[in-house]
């Protein structure tokens, strides 16, 4: 079940209704009641792949439960290892098989040794990458004795698989959400309110930038060999949007949903097209994925300790693994390899804790420097996306090689009867936005918040894109 | 609660008023601006009168030229076809056609595999999209195979269209007048030649259409006014006696499916004529269905 379907419209008033005014009065039933619509919300896109949830939650519980039981160093390490096997046995088979066959058969044809692939049909079942993080995050969490286990299979099952994160973040920690499942939920009318405000920002975000500039985007990256400077680069600017958009608007809408069922989740995108430097962008965008590779991979390396040999290690290491957890692909590890080269100079001049503020603090505009900065930033996020995007390597490159080489700069009408520019002025209107509520997690607050809501609610209608459905991105992951 | 519930009330009053004004405006908007195809502009033809008029798919859009047919006869012929058609958008077509006065003392309707559909073709329901509170249109679109309840709501059927009906459409059509497609009444021939074939039939006839069978029931019927073809098809298409089964079902149907299977030639893919196949597809027509009148 998609967030912007009509399925889904009718699944989340049908249980909230149903949590607030039936199972209200006792905590188990409302987190078994969670736990059935998790499981409904899931199994509408493929019931055959609850099992693999149900797996992962009944090993996970039994080695938290045993963990705690033993004190002995060795034995928690084998239940550690238990957890990292089954879990990263199980994303890898499910998300990397093929991959590997496939580049494996390849490597070796390169060398003239003609092996034959034996790829299955394997269908990734969505949201994969997620949950194993998030059920990671409790086993490690327990071992390191920050965190006791659950020694409640209903509480813990409802939180590996909370319906509004489940398939696409944000990556919560046991820490965070595990507890709120023991504590008796309250409706409080701010909370569900700003869920609200929360997901009417996220279908914006979704519905008119994400899917708007999808258009544009899927026109361009499939004729980037006959276009223009002008329209290649244009098709880098939508589809930064378009990923942002898109993501953005899936974590806001799962936010806000769990706020409607009383719970807090973690803020995953802090408007990351703001950012001065990529240090700072990476503490805006996919903020639950940055964070848990810090603490789980970064910072067990030795973070920013160690000589400087060992910190770039360090930061080479997380942004490749951050870029091959995006998929079983290379145009993922090169993406994730060019933000590394991108955070070696920030590291070098000590400059990654600068900027932990937002732009133009306590201003309504930027200075020429931000500007420069801002500029600077978006840039080179750009080049890195236009990997993330591409179906293959040599692609990506032969698109930025076009950048160069095709210069010419007229504005072009392409194929989806449109001409390239006109998307700008929607892009626009959106980045005024968000520049000026950047301080606040959506942009409906103030004494013009009315105002601001039925603007967005008239954009959503007028603008936004209906009949070509997009799922969202990060499905695939 | 009663303050969410409150503030929710807005929200979803917002979302309502904002799409029962849309809806107004949109539908004012797009039914008096200049018809920006050729199925827009048969849906708002009003007060025209032919002697003949030919109505189906591509297969007449790309095979009936009446310029020949107006040449040879003198009568005066509008060419209705428009790709991918459907029988229930036909049916809807004529519904049209009664209640804005266009009238003709002959049709000829195209039948063929597609009779197996009991929908509406994609680019037809979204050119009707703003009469959908006719009731010919509701009618119609109630008896689809697909779920079409939710166009029944202010402004849905615009937004479910919305690569027809958007406000950058408003925006273009408020700057140009020009239609995106060339059109006329006669023929849009093909060239090429080819027996590729795009689409298999289906295995076994399905039992009556209600389109059809509203056709048949209907005055011009009765009165010998209203005729149903088949028009050719290859002969390498799988299943292509389901156009013998459909024929037999109505013997009234003339089926020139095999009228080309010695003159390969002619096709420009296996479902479509060429250029000289429709030439000689509309000579042969002239003389055929003619003298049937």
């Amino acid at each position: 079940m998609f967030f912007n379907s009509i399925e889904y419209l009718i699944f989340l008033p049908v249980c909230f209704i149903l949590y607030w005014f039936v199972v209200q009065r006792h905590l188990k039933l409302q987190n078994a009641f969670v736990l059935v619509i998790s499981y409904i919300f899931y199994g509408w896109w493929d019931w055959r792949f609850l099992s693999l949830i149900a797996f992962s939650t009944v090993v996970d519980y039994t080695v938290g439960i045993y963990m705690e039981k033993t004190s002995s160093s060795s034995k928690r390490r084998w239940l550690l290892a238990i957890s990292l096997i089954v879990n990263l046995g199980l994303l890898g088979f499910f998300k990397y098989y093929n991959f590997f066959v496939d580049s494996w058969v390849t490597a070796f044809s390169e060398l003239g040794i003609e092996m034959h692939s034996s790829t299955l049909k394997i269908i990734l079942p969505v949201g994969i990458s997620f949950y194993t993080f998030q059920t990671l995050s409790y086993t490690i969490d327990i071992y390191r004795e920050q965190l006791k286990p659950s020694r409640n299979f209903i509480n813990f099952a409802a939180y590996v698989a909370f319906f509004p994160q489940l398939v696409a973040g944000p990556i919560e920690r046991a820490k965070n959400l595990l507890p709120q499942f023991s504590r008796k939920r309250i409706f409080n009318e701010e909370q569900a309110i700003s869920g609200l405000n929360l997901i009417v920002w996220g279908l914006f975000q979704k519905i008119v930038i994400a899917d708007s500039c999808a258009i544009y985007v899927n026109a361009i990256f499939d004729d980037y060999e006959n276009l223009n400077t002008t329209t290649l680069l244009l098709g880098a600017f939508y589809f930064a949007f378009q990923i942002y958009g898109d993501f953005a608007g899936y974590s806001n809408i799962a936010i806000g949903t769990a706020r409607l069922f009383g719970f807090n989740l973690m803020r995953n995108f802090n408007y990351p097209y703001f950012s001065r430097n990529i240090a700072e962008f990476w503490r805006r965008w996919h903020i639950s994925l940055s964070t848990w590779f810090r603490d789980y991979v970064y910072i067990p390396l030795g973070g920013s300790r160690g000589s400087r040999f060992q910190q770039l290690r360090n930061v080479a290491i997380i942004f490749l693994v951050s870029g091959f957890w995006h998929g079983a692909n290379w145009t993922f590890v090169v993406w994730g390899g060019l933000h590394a080269l991108f955070f070696i100079p920030v590291l070098m001049t000590n400059t990654n804790r600068n900027y932990l503020d937002q732009a133009a603090q306590n201003r309504l505009f930027p200075s020429i420097k931000e500007v420069f900065q801002i500029g600077i930033t978006f840039v080179i996020v750009l080049i890195a996306w236009i990997f993330f995007r591409a179906e293959t390597v040599s692609e990506a490159f032969t698109y930025i090689s076009r950048l160069f080489t095709n210069a010419h700069f007229s504005i072009e009408y392409l194929s989806i009867d449109r001409y390239s520019v006109e998307m700008l002025l929607i892009v626009g209107i959106f980045i005024i936005i968000e520049w000026f509520h950047r301080k606040y997690e959506h942009p409906f607050v103030g004494r013009l918040k009315w105002l601001k809501i039925a603007f967005i609610i008239l954009m959503l209608l007028t603008l936004g894109v209906y009949s070509d459905h997009q799922d969202f991105i990060y499905f695939q992951f | 609660m009663k303050k969410y519930f409150s503030y929710l009330g807005i929200l979803l009053s917002i979302v309502v008023v904002s799409s029962i004004v849309l809806q107004k405006v949109y539908y004012n908007h797009f039914t008096t601006h200049p018809p920006k195809n050729k199925l827009e502009e048969m849906i708002r033809l009003t007060d025209t009168y032919y002697d003949i008029i030919f109505v189906g798919s591509s297969r007449v859009e790309r095979h009936v030229d009446c310029e020949i047919i107006t040449k040879l006869t003198g009568k005066s012929c509008a060419n209705f076809g428009y790709s991918g058609l459907e029988l229930m958008d036909i049916d809807v077509l004529f519904s049209f056609f009664e209640k804005n006065n266009v009238t003709y003392d002959n049709a000829f309707v195209q039948v063929d595999y597609s009779y197996a559909r009991r929908k509406h073709s994609a680019n037809f329901k979204a050119a009707i999209v703003p009469y959908m509170n006719w009731d010919v249109v509701q009618k119609s679109l109630a008896t689809s195979s697909e779920n079409n309840t939710h166009l029944s709501l202010p402004f849905t059927g615009f937004i479910t269209n919305d690569v027809r009906y958007n406000l950058r459409e408003i925006g273009v059509n408020l700057f140009t007048e020009k239609p995106k497609e060339d059109f006329n009444y006669s023929v849009a021939s093909l060239d090429g030649e080819n027996t590729r074939v795009l689409r298999n039939f289906p295995s076994k006839y399905t039992g009556k259409h209600h389109s059809l069978e509203r056709l048949i029931h209907s005055e011009k019927f009765k009165a010998g006014n209203l005729h149903f073809f088949i028009s050719p098809y290859c002969p390498i298409v799988p299943n292509r006696n389901y156009h013998t089964q459909l024929a037999n079902e109505y013997p009234f149907i003339t089926d020139y499916t095999a009228l080309f299977d010695d003159k390969i030639e002619m096709y420009r893919d296996c479902g479509h004529l060429n250029k000289s196949g429709a030439a000689l597809f509309t000579n042969h027509i002239v003389l055929d269905l003619l003298s049937k009148q």
